[in-house]
């Protein structure tokens, strides 16, 4: 295919001369890509870069910006109904677009991998680790059995799996997030790909995790020459990792280039609002100074609203096999106050929200609420405490808590409807007043939870307990799935109910920055005890416990110099 | 359904075989050219003509007008035992998943019972102590029927019990009532259309079975089975006449499961889900 030279260079946009980033020994050439949905819906346009061979290329941008979709189109996986509609993608000397089957049979594994994100759910839940690493072998480099068992646990160990055999044995769900994260690299990097993309494959992981698969892949580059490309709603994380980055919005590239000048010196006011986005909530906020420390939060003469005391409780749910036990956890929530929780995945932060809720039934140890025993309720009086709709829950996954049938202004309403207080006509009211509370368009009520985004479906989530006016609010990880400026909408609304509204909030997060953003206190769970337990700044200033400055080390910062030898900060053991 | 089940040519030709077996189930008896049940001692067991374009059988009745005006009675019935199964299986169905531990495994067993008794055994059965009626087969046909729709509807609800958004409304209180209303049911229809479908075309069948034995209908009433059996027994003198009910109930049956195989087909399409 012939491509005019000029294809290659960026469209003129925002203040800065586009740096075109193309190179003749360009691995991956991207030239002015449209793709266009049913309809002739564009939904991507005039998107082009290059990735030399062994870049590092980010790909910044907000829920629907576009960035997954140029993946997908790379790898040829656009969905059904979705068609590369103009411009050229260019692997070497290979032209991707319009590549047949067999042609993509020799190019995928072998020349493209991919990670995405939610390592889980692309896992084959009945078949051990082991099997899976050896079909990807066998596929690609047409190893015999033997053979390819043993480089599976090679490659185990490669990727930082210390008990390969173990593992090698396990199956998906005995994984922990990390771990199965790993295990996917390692089938991705299987046979030694030239090109590796990894689309959001950190954004579920905690701090600690995160800098973990952050190295590996870093390791993988400098190592094997492995060409990286990054796509991630997190700046810092794409900024530790990438030398070249790109902005997208609305499908089409709003800034690029290198990734250092971009984050630094933004040209474009987009970019500028995500980089303001993320540091409104990150650890070294400005607005942290400003909080009460312990010496002014005295403590109050009235009794807590919520009161934990030296809770026991274990704990397993289908859907979440690492079973969490708690043992004596205490916990005091004021009016107003925001509590955050942390803690590594399976240390039981869930666990206490739902022994709050009454899904849990605690071994011992009690919890009150306006000083009146709750746990342990069965029955009508647990029926009772839940049509007084003073405790409200956030699930974690905004598109799973909200029925796919059901317009947003029917989910909504549903608390009031079970309790069938008002007319259809004053609950349609009050969901207009509460859509305009949390930052949606009144329109929204008529639509279904897919056509709404991300950011948007977690507002109708807040939104639908938020109508049934509640004294406390229970936040299962509410923004770990949202971009940058999604998430400053999502905690800044959080932060105004707390302070206008007198919403109590228990708020967990394994992203510090948002904790750091919103919380007044802050609790670390460890293994099921809580570990401290303090006035957020001065958590954050002076951490006591070891697993809290591990935490804390972790945290990747925009500002941060990358290190000469490209390692990440990574807290020892 | 939703839009789009049609994109097969056999789901589109099965349609309209189920319409026409509609239409004819509806208005069969007065489409019929001839008196279905008028004997003709003259025009016996004659071949495909102007006057009989079906011929005539044993009796000398026009076997064009006896499929015709058989077809209400054939349908009507297949009909009545889908709507025992779909009363006595589907709401059940969506409701054991919601009960006590002990209650829910005794109705499972029941149905497990249900399920090992054979159809055409126990609607002669029914019949012969109840009397020999169609209703009365029919409704033995749909008692046995009540295990597809129960297991259907249980386990479109069991995928959905779990689910968060089940969970959020039962936390702001809800009633299993008014769960299943707002959450379940929209969920179970789905699965509910291709079983009633499938269910159609084996009880069509089923009726052709025990009306051919002569059972659920007395001898001079037009069915699809009894056309069937009449023909059978003059085989010698008129090979081809089978022919025509035979390929009545097989095109009727094979349309109703074609419909079923394209409902479950459009069903199954994953909607899309903007990121």
């Amino acid at each position: 295919m012939n491509q005019p030279a000029t294809i290659l260079t960026f469209p003129t946009r925002g203040a800065r001369p586009v740096t075109p980033l193309e190179d003749p020994t360009a691995l991956l050439t991207v030239g002015d890509l449209g793709i266009a949905g049913g309809g002739g819906r564009e939904l991507v346009r005039g998107v082009s870069f290059s990735v030399p061979k062994g870049g590092t290329l980010g790909i910044v941008g907000e829920s629907g910006s576009g960035k997954s979709l140029t993946c997908r189109a790379i790898l040829g996986l656009l969905p059904d109904g979705l068609k590369v509609r103009s411009g050229a993608i260019r692997y070497g000397e290979q032209d991707l677009v319009g590549l047949s089957p067999p042609g993509w049979r020799a190019l995928r594994g072998i020349h493209l991998a991919a990670v995405f994100q939610d390592p889980g759910s692309y896992l084959n839940p009945s078949i051990s680790v082991g099997a899976q690493l050896v079909e990807a072998l066998r596929a690609t480099l047409k190893l015999d059995r033997v053979a390819a068992e043993d480089r599976a646990i090679t490659l185990l160990k490669r990727v930082g799996l210390a008990e390969a055999e173990a593992v090698y044995r396990k199956y998906p769900f005995e994984l922990s997030g990390g771990m199965a994260q790993r295990v996917l690299i390692a089938i991705a990097v299987s046979a030694n790909p030239q090109l590796l993309i990894a689309d959001e494959a950190t954004t579920a992981l905690d701090a600690m995790v995160q800098a973990e698969v952050l190295n590996l892949l870093d390791d993988l580059r400098r190592e094997q020459g492995l060409t990286l490309i990054l796509v991630s709603h997190d700046l810092a994380v794409v900024s530790k990792v990438c030398d070249q980055v790109v902005v997208m919005r609305a499908g089409s590239i709003v800034e690029a280039g290198p990734a250092r000048t971009v984050l630094s010196d933004p040209a474009h006011d987009y970019t500028r609002s995500l980089i303001d986005s993320h540091h409104r909530y990150s650890i070294d906020d400005g607005d942290l100074t400003s909080r009460p420390t312990a010496a002014a939060a005295e403590p109050q003469r009235v009794p807590a609203l919520l009161k934990i005391d030296s809770l026991h409780a274990s704990y397993r749910r289908s859907s979440h096999p690492s079973s969490s036990v708690l043992h004596g956890i205490d916990i005091e929530l004021d009016k107003g106050e925001i509590l955050g929780l942390i803690g590594e995945t399976g240390s039981g932060k869930t666990t206490i929200l739902r022994s709050i809720l009454g899904l849990v039934t605690p071994h011992s140890g009690t919890i009150s609420f306006r000083g009146k025993e709750i746990s342990g309720l069965r029955g009508r009086a647990l029926r009772a405490l839940r049509l007084s709709s003073d405790i409200q829950y956030v699930h974690q996954d905004p598109l799973r808590s909200l029925d796919p049938d059901l317009p947003i202004g029917a989910s909504i309403a549903e608390g009031l409807d079970i309790k069938g207080e008002l007319s259809r006509h004053e609950r349609a009211e009050r969901v207009v007043v509460t859509l305009e509370a949390v930052g949606l368009d009144p329109a929204f009520a008529a639509r279904r939870p897919r056509d709404l985004s991300g950011g948007q479906r977690q507002r109708a989530v807040i939104a639908r307990a938020l109508i049934l006016d509640p004294a406390i609010l229970l936040l299962d990880e509410p923004v770990s799935a949202l971009d940058a400026v999604s998430r400053t909408h999502v905690l800044d609304l959080m932060r105004d109910l707390a302070r206008d509204r007198g919403i109590a909030q228990i708020f967990i997060s394994h992203d510090l920055g948002s904790i750091a953003g919103i919380a007044d206190r802050v609790a670390v769970l460890y293994q099921g005890r809580i570990v401290e337990s303090r006035p957020t700044r001065e958590l954050i200033d002076q951490p006591a416990h070891p697993y809290t400055r591990r935490l804390l080390d972790s945290v990747l910062r925009l500002e941060d110099d990358r290190p000469a030898d490209g390692r990440l900060a990574l807290p020892t053991n | 359904m939703k839009t789009g089940f049609l994109r097969g040519r056999s789901a589109s030709v099965a349609l309209a075989i189920v319409i026409a077996v509609a239409i004819l189930a509806a208005f069969g008896r007065w489409l019929a050219p001839q008196d279905p049940i008028a004997q003709n001692p003259y025009a016996m067991l004659q071949g495909p003509s102007a006057a009989h374009w079906l011929g005539t059988d044993a009796f000398g009745r026009d076997v064009l007008s006896r499929l015709l005006a058989g077809a209400s009675s054939s349908v009507l019935a297949s009909v009545f035992s889908v709507v025992i199964g779909l009363v006595f299986g589907v709401v059940p169905g969506m409701v054991s998943v919601f009960l006590d531990r002990r209650i829910e495994w005794l109705s499972l067993r029941f149905i497990d019972a249900l399920m090992t008794l054979p159809f055409l055994v126990f609607a002669i059965a029914m019949t012969a102590m109840l009397g020999n009626g169609l209703i009365q087969a029919m409704f033995a046909v749909g008692i046995l029927i009540t295990p597809a729709f129960y297991r259907v509807s249980r386990a479109a609800t069991l995928s959905v019990v779990n689910s968060d958004y089940i969970e959020a409304a039962r936390l702001m209180g809800a009633s299993t009532t008014s769960l299943i209303r707002r959450h379940v049911v929209r969920k179970v229809l789905p699965p509910v259309a291709v079983a009633i479908a499938s269910m159609m075309g084996a009880c069509l069948s089923i009726v052709a079975s025990l009306t051919f034995l002569g059972i659920g209908v007395m001898p001079p009433n037009p069915t699809w089975g009894g056309v069937l059996a009449t023909d059978l027994t003059t085989l010698y003198e008129r090979p081809l006449g089978p022919l025509a009910p035979g390929l009545l109930i097989v095109a009727t049956v094979w349309a109703l499961n074609a419909l079923a195989d394209a409902l479950r087909d459009a069903d199954a399409c994953p909607q899309k889900v903007r990121k």
